[in-house]
């Protein structure tokens, strides 16, 4: 393990306490609301909070444990940080920000330049370097912070809301370029995000934090699949299928096609369905409807008044429908039935 | 290019506004021109020239120049500790270290010398074990200069720091940078004009000190005799010299305040 940490830690109103471990080349994203306590987590890891009770690992060597009073400051951690608001140094040229941490570790300026403008071009943002951060835009201010953070070579990256002060234009660009680095880099990740998306794109493992505890770990498929509560369903429980847009027409990879109302856009994608959204019917439903398709039941989960089926068939997806209209369609497991979505529905973002 | 015409949209301001700004305009003005016009304007250059007048000036820059790098010295990390670290009692110690900015400089040269002064809780030791005297020295007027001149510095620097994110230190943390490092690389950097402002006014301030400087070190020609004690002592046998060493003051002073004022004091541009 990389990364093996308990966290406990009071902070205002919220009590923090939370396991969370990563493998090496693992990216976990931690999802939740605000005021959850994900920044926190990344504050207490990055060794600008001390934990109260717990302790950090990080590659087999204990970082925080106050029950034997160690505590390595944040300077000897290794761990990468970028924060949500960047925090490029204001006053110096994007250059002196990437070189900054080589720097101040005690390499020769030359030297540390030199590889500063090696991190500058892996984040395509050559030309760049003597730019003021206040110049820059969202986008490049995000890479030239991405870059920063890993030209120190950190175990550990943490990124807080890398993309939450994005426009939607510039976050599909840019959350490409971070999954290609995410792959690219050897440590381990921790994502801070509220966007399922995200979540979904970027890490190999989801952790949903809610009021300062853990309450599901896993997979994004399988967080999904089996929302352990309201919430989480509300929060991970869409449908995302990867595919691909072309005129209109949503190819979904395994074979299948969607026909969607966003008609401008052309490559790679994510389709977005919410579960309410999917109408599920005995026998071929009549109408304007070009979604249309047969699937078999493969999990009934009742919860209140939902219902949340899963089905598979050229599309796998998950449908919610309430307790009665499950009742009248006699839902169980392995029966065939048509499921349904309108075009206007579907929701695209590029990937 | 064709020449481009800008308009302005001025705001009004009301008219009792106006001539009320404009009263306290001649407020500052009226007592220059004053001074001036009793000025003995034929005979300033042998004034000004005289071995009293220059020996004063010397004192007075020397003097509050070294006041004002002490204050640096010590007001940048008192400033830093006010600012940045949570302690007990904090706001105790920032009334008290900047106390001396409304107390009358008098009381404060007479608290210097019960301090400082020969047989002062201090002064006494300093006296019998080092040979160190300060009252009555070049040494004492730096540092009454100093006592009064300081906090100006603190309370610049200190609402400067607090202003700045403190997020920055911490990126400059994790990317490995000790905290020495840190303050000199990133604290520091982020409260430059705050910095030459602070200095500027404690400059100002020592410049112009009195009342601390003649209960604490007297007024003896040539060794604590500054610039406002050689105004204060030669008004009754040389009025002539005292207009003539005023309106050096206020010319050395107005200069240095309309040359940094636009850079560094928030006039001109105003780094965010």
């Amino acid at each position: 393990m990389t990364l093996r940490a308990h966290i406990v830690v009071a902070r205002g109103s919220l009590n923090l306490d939370v396991w969370l471990n990563a493998a090496p080349g693992e990216v976990v994203a931690l999802l939740g609301p605000n005021g959850a306590g994900k920044t926190t987590i990344l504050r207490c890891l990055a060794g600008l909070l001390a934990i109260e009770r717990g302790s950090i690992e990080v590659l087999g060597r204990v970082v925080d444990d106050p029950s034997t009073g160690t505590f390595v400051p944040s300077e000897q951690r290794s761990c990468g940080v970028v924060f949500q608001q960047y925090l490029l140094f204001p006053h110096m040229s994007v250059l002196e920000n990437v070189a900054f941490g080589l720097r101040a570790r005690g390499a020769d300026k030359a030297a540390a330049y030199d590889q500063a403008r090696a991190w500058l071009g892996r984040v395509g943002s050559e030309g760049l370097e003597r730019s003021r951060p206040d110049e820059l835009s969202g986008g490049q201010a995000q890479r030239i912070a991405l870059a920063r953070a890993l030209a120190s070579e950190p175990k550990l990256l943490l990124l807080d809301e890398p993309l939450a002060a994005l426009d939607a234009g510039t976050k599909v660009d840019v959350r490409r370029e971070l999954r290609r680095h995410l792959t690219e880099f050897a440590g381990s990740a921790v994502l801070v995000t509220h966007d399922p998306v995200d979540a979904y794109t970027l890490a190999d493992r989801v952790v949903i934090v809610e009021q300062g505890h853990v309450v599901q770990d896993g997979t994004f498929v399988e967080i999904a699949a089996h929302p352990r509560s309201a919430y989480v369903a509300e929060l991970v429980g869409v449908n995302l299928l990867t595919g691909s847009m072309m005129g209109g027409i949503f190819a979904v990879d395994g074979g299948a096609t969607l026909v969607v109302a966003a008609e401008d856009v052309d490559g790679a994608a994510i389709a977005v369905i919410r579960p309410q959204a999917v109408s599920l019917h005995a026998s071929r439903p009549e109408g304007s409807m070009r979604n249309v398709w047969t699937a078999t039941v493969i999990d009934v989960d009742h919860r209140a008044d939902r219902v949340r089926v899963r089905l598979q068939g050229p599309i796998q997806l998950t449908a919610e429908i309430t307790a009665a209209a499950a009742d009248a369609l006699r839902i169980k497991v392995g029966l065939q039935l048509w499921a349904a979505v309108k075009a206007t529905e579907i929701a695209v973002t590029l990937n | 290019m064709a020449a481009r015409t800008v308009r302005r949209i001025e705001r009004s301001l009301p008219w009792p506004a106006f001539a009320l700004a404009v009263l306290a305009i001649a407020f500052f003005a009226l007592p220059l021109v004053g001074l001036m016009s009793r000025a003995p304007w034929s005979d300033v250059g042998s004034i000004l020239g005289s071995t009293a007048v220059r020996q004063a000036l010397k004192l007075s820059i020397v003097c509050s120049l070294c006041a004002t790098a002490l204050s640096v010295l010590l007001g940048l990390p008192l400033a830093w500790l006010l600012a940045r670290k949570r302690f007990i009692g904090r706001s105790f110690v920032r009334a008290l270290c900047t106390l001396s900015m409304v107390l009358p400089p008098v009381v404060g040269g007479l608290a210097l010398l019960y301090a400082l002064g020969r047989r002062g809780v201090v002064g006494q030791y300093l006296d019998r074990w080092f040979d160190v005297r300060l009252p009555f020295t070049s040494a004492g007027v730096v540092i009454a200069q100093t006592f009064v001149a300081m906090p100006f510095f603190v309370v610049t620097v200190e609402a400067a720091l607090r202003q700045a994110d403190a997020g920055h230190d911490d990126a400059a943390r994790t990317l490995g940078a000790s905290s020495w490092y840190t303050f000199r690389r990133v604290t520091l950097p982020a409260v430059r004009p705050a910095l030459v402002a602070g200095a500027v006014l404690s400059w100002a301030r020592a410049f112009g000190e009195f009342g601390a400087t003649i209960m604490f070190a007297g007024s003896l020609p040539g060794k604590t005799q500054t610039l406002p004690l050689s105004v204060y002592i030669t008004l009754d046998s040389d009025p002539q010299q005292a207009i003539v060493i005023a309106l050096l003051m206020v010319a050395v002073s107005f200069g240095v305040l309309v040359a940094l004022r636009d850079r560094w004091l928030g006039g001109g541009e105003r780094a965010t």
